[in-house]
């Protein structure tokens, strides 16, 4: 659990229950919620002025796409992990990162966020 | 032999006496004159004096006999020679009648030439009779009549072919008159069309009963008749002697004399009553088929042999809007989609060399330009001799049918995605649960009242189609397990009507499942006279921002609120619930009970 101990976080997730797990999780593998958003617009807020390390971000928003917030946060320079409840076909096209189907395992989400923090400082 | 007397007509022998001199020049005078006739005519004389049984012959009948000048022997037994032997009896009884009734006598014989040759002769005879009454003398006149006999002979020789030339061509034949009415029918129209030959003779083709022919029909048919012009085919329908309708046909041709004189009309006809029949049946069948392939909801078509089309119903050219010009060979086709042109030409092209069955899907273009899918499905044609004819087949719109396809697929799509997502948040539960209570039995019992509560969401989306649900609905249902029955006034709910869409309704659900149980366990709900009032207010924003809902929780009359824990679970939730709609979440533990405020704007309807 230490190879993510310390790293800061953006959750961005519409649904409160698994935005509650989620954050838990990331707490337990020594992480620091750095900020957490349901929708897209504060989450663009957040991805502007936040300092964080990586973004799990859900691709769907209340039937909206990530696609500007990914663009954003890729455009800083920093790795995201994708949540997807509606199979590969939700990723994203212009942004590459792993991703990861719900439901999950809490290993399978680790293991997305090492691998993208890994391709970004390879 | 004595000739002197022989080619006068009148008895010779019998002449007065007078001035013979002058007489004899005169007579001399005549008989030349007479004998020039007679050679002209081919005529030969003869006289026979039946009591001398002599028989004396001119050189003209000697030479009708074949027989050189003065050949011929003088009796009667050497004429009876010369009669051919088939002939020879009807001459004897002719002559021998003639000489008892002393009447004159007209025969028609042949005599064999001694080269062989046979002769057709025409011969008069007359009788003289003696002093005594009894008769004495026969003088006569013959013909060579075999020219015209040999030509008698070819007319009925000829007559007979046509007649039988008519007989195989035909059913039956007939001629009319110069006035067009019937003088001969053959007998086979009793047989072939019930009508005797009898009821025809005497009477005009339009004298007869008949049925189904105009006015106007006859009016040109008897035109044709008027300019004694040839006709062919001309039907028309008969009503024979049985009461039955016969249709005919009638073929003519005028017949006009030596002289050029219209003489009447002459040909045959035929009983046609059995091809009008089939080919009306045809016909009715054929149209029967238009009528249906024109009503039917499918398209139809025809190809010949070829792979030509040569027919589509009318449902065709409505459906793509092309024209009868447009579809000849294999213009239907420029209805089909570029991108499906090539792969049904090829369908079909193959099915056509095969002469198999073959079904292909494409796009057509519908006559407003946009295209619909078909499906185009064809059997080969064959001939009752086992020839290829072409193919039958049918092209059915099946756009429907492909739209439901996807939407169907979509459905199965968003189903999959719910499930996941149902999965995602029970896993979340889970272990939301687990980290609060991770005792088993109070795991048990608390996961198992959260897992209710999304339950219940999910029986209120699922009657509305998962297009939503009602406030008052979510929180009646959510409340209804903390509520016993002798305590329904613990509970009171109150707002306008409101409809939630499927996630915000979730959401709904499982914080006011956290509220309920908080309330039960250590607020309102816990005390006898413990009040839960769950309300809602609906407020109009200015366009285009939605309505603004404030739903409200407040306790009363339970044990004063405990402090609050920023960190549990339900308030977590309560906050996070905010974030998701877009809104804010106030709780205030006092005294007097929880109170507990969220505000949101109301997420338009789901799509659907």
């Amino acid at each position: 659990m230490t190879a993510l101990q310390g790293i800061r976080v953006l959750v961005v997730e519409d649904e409160p229950m698994l935005s509650l797990a989620l954050q838990d999780l990331l707490v337990d593998c020594g992480c620091v919620v750095a900020g957490a958003a349901a929708r897209l617009e504060p989450a663009l807020d957040l991805a502007r002025t936040l300092a964080f390390d990586i973004a799990v971000l859900d691709a769907n928003l209340g039937g909206k796409r990530v696609d500007p917030l990914a663009e954003e946060i890729a455009a800083r320079g920093l790795p995201i992990v994708f949540v997807t409840g509606y199979g590969l076909d939700g990723a994203l096209r212009n942004v590459r990162a792993p991703v990861v189907e719900k439901p999950y395992q809490d290993e399978t989400l680790r293991r997305a966020m090492i691998q993208a923090l890994g391709q970004r400082h390879g | 032999m004595d000739r002197s007397g022989v080619g006068a007509m009148g008895p010779p022998g019998r002449d007065a006496p007078g001035d013979v001199a002058k007489i004899g020049k005169a007579q001399q005078a005549g008989e030349d004159q007479l004998r020039f006739i007679l050679q002209a005519g081919r005529m030969g004389t003869w006289e026979w004096n039946v009591e001398t049984g002599s028989v004396c012959w001119s050189p003209e009948l000697e030479a009708i006999h074949g027989l050189a000048p003065g050949a011929f022997e003088g009796t009667f037994a050497a004429f009876q020679e010369d009669i051919h032997p088939e002939d020879r009896e009807h001459v004897l009884r002719a002559v021998a009648s003639s000489l008892e009734q002393a009447r004159d006598h007209h025969i028609e014989y042949r005599i064999v030439r001694p080269d062989r040759r046979v002769r057709w002769v025409e011969g008069r005879g007359k009788v003289f009779s003696g002093p005594s009454g009894a008769p004495s003398r026969m003088v006569g006149v013959c013909m060579d009549v075999t020219e015209r006999k040999t030509a008698e002979e070819a007319l009925r020789e000829s007559e007979s072919r046509f007649r039988s030339l008519a007989a195989l061509s035909s059913d039956w034949y007939w001629e009319q008159d110069e006035h067009f009415r019937f003088t001969d029918f053959s007998p086979a129209v009793q047989d072939l069309a019930g009508s005797s030959v009898a009821s025809h003779i005497g009477k005009t083709r339009w004298e007869l009963p008949t049925v189904g022919v105009t006015e106007e029909q006859w009016a040109r048919h008897r035109a044709v008749l008027e300019r004694h012009e040839p006709f062919r085919n001309f039907e028309y329908c008969r009503l024979n002697e049985r009461g039955d309708t016969i249709w005919m046909a009638a073929n003519g041709d005028p017949i006009f004399d030596a002289a050029g004189r219209f003489k009447g009309y002459r040909g045959t006809g035929n009983n046609i009553t059995e091809r009008r029949r089939v080919e009306v049946a045809l016909r009715e069948s054929e149209q029967r088929f238009r009528t249906m392939a024109n009503a039917a909801p499918a398209m139809l078509w025809i190809t010949e042999a070829d792979g030509t089309a040569s027919f589509l119903s009318r449902g065709w050219y409505e459906y793509t809007g092309q024209r009868g010009g447009d579809v000849h060979e294999a213009g239907w086709l420029q209805a089909v989609h570029p991108d499906d042109r090539e792969t049904a030409a090829g369908v079909f092209g193959d099915a056509n060399a095969e002469r198999k069955p073959f079904s292909v899907d494409y796009r057509l273009r519908r006559a407003s330009g946009d295209y619909g899918w078909a499906i185009d499905a064809g059997r080969p044609r064959f001939g009752a001799d086992g020839a290829f004819l072409g193919f039958i087949g049918s092209v059915i719109d099946i756009t429907e049918r492909k739209q439901a396809e996807e939407r169907q697929k979509l459905l199965l799509d968003e189903l999959n995605h719910r499930v996941k997502n149902t999965l995602a948040i029970i896993q979340s539960i889970a272990s939301q649960t687990l980290r609060e209570t991770p005792q088993p039995a109070a795991f048990k019992e608390a996961f198992s009242a959260r897992l209710a509560a999304l339950a219940g969401a999910h029986s209120l989306l699922t009657k509305a189609l998962w297009r939503g649900a009602s406030l008052r609905d979510i929180v009646a249902v959510t409340l209804t397990p903390f509520v016993s029955s002798s305590r329904q006034e613990a509970v009171d709910i109150g707002g306008p009507a409101v409809v939630i869409e499927p996630n915000a309704a979730v959401t709904l659900c499982l914080v006011l499942h956290e509220l309920a149980t908080n309330a039960a366990k250590h607020g309102a709900l816990t005390a006898p006279d413990g009040r839960i009032a769950v309300s809602w207010s609906r407020t109009e924003q200015a366009a285009p921002q939605p309505p603004q809902i404030e739903l409200s929780w407040i306790e009363r009359g339970g044990p004063p609120a405990g402090l609050p824990n920023k960190r549990g679970f339900g308030s977590r939730l309560v906050a996070a619930s905010a974030d998701q709609l877009g809104g804010e979440a106030a709780l205030e533990f006092n005294t007097r009970g929880l109170e507990a405020r969220l505000r949101f704007p109301l997420p338009p309807p789901a799509r659907q």
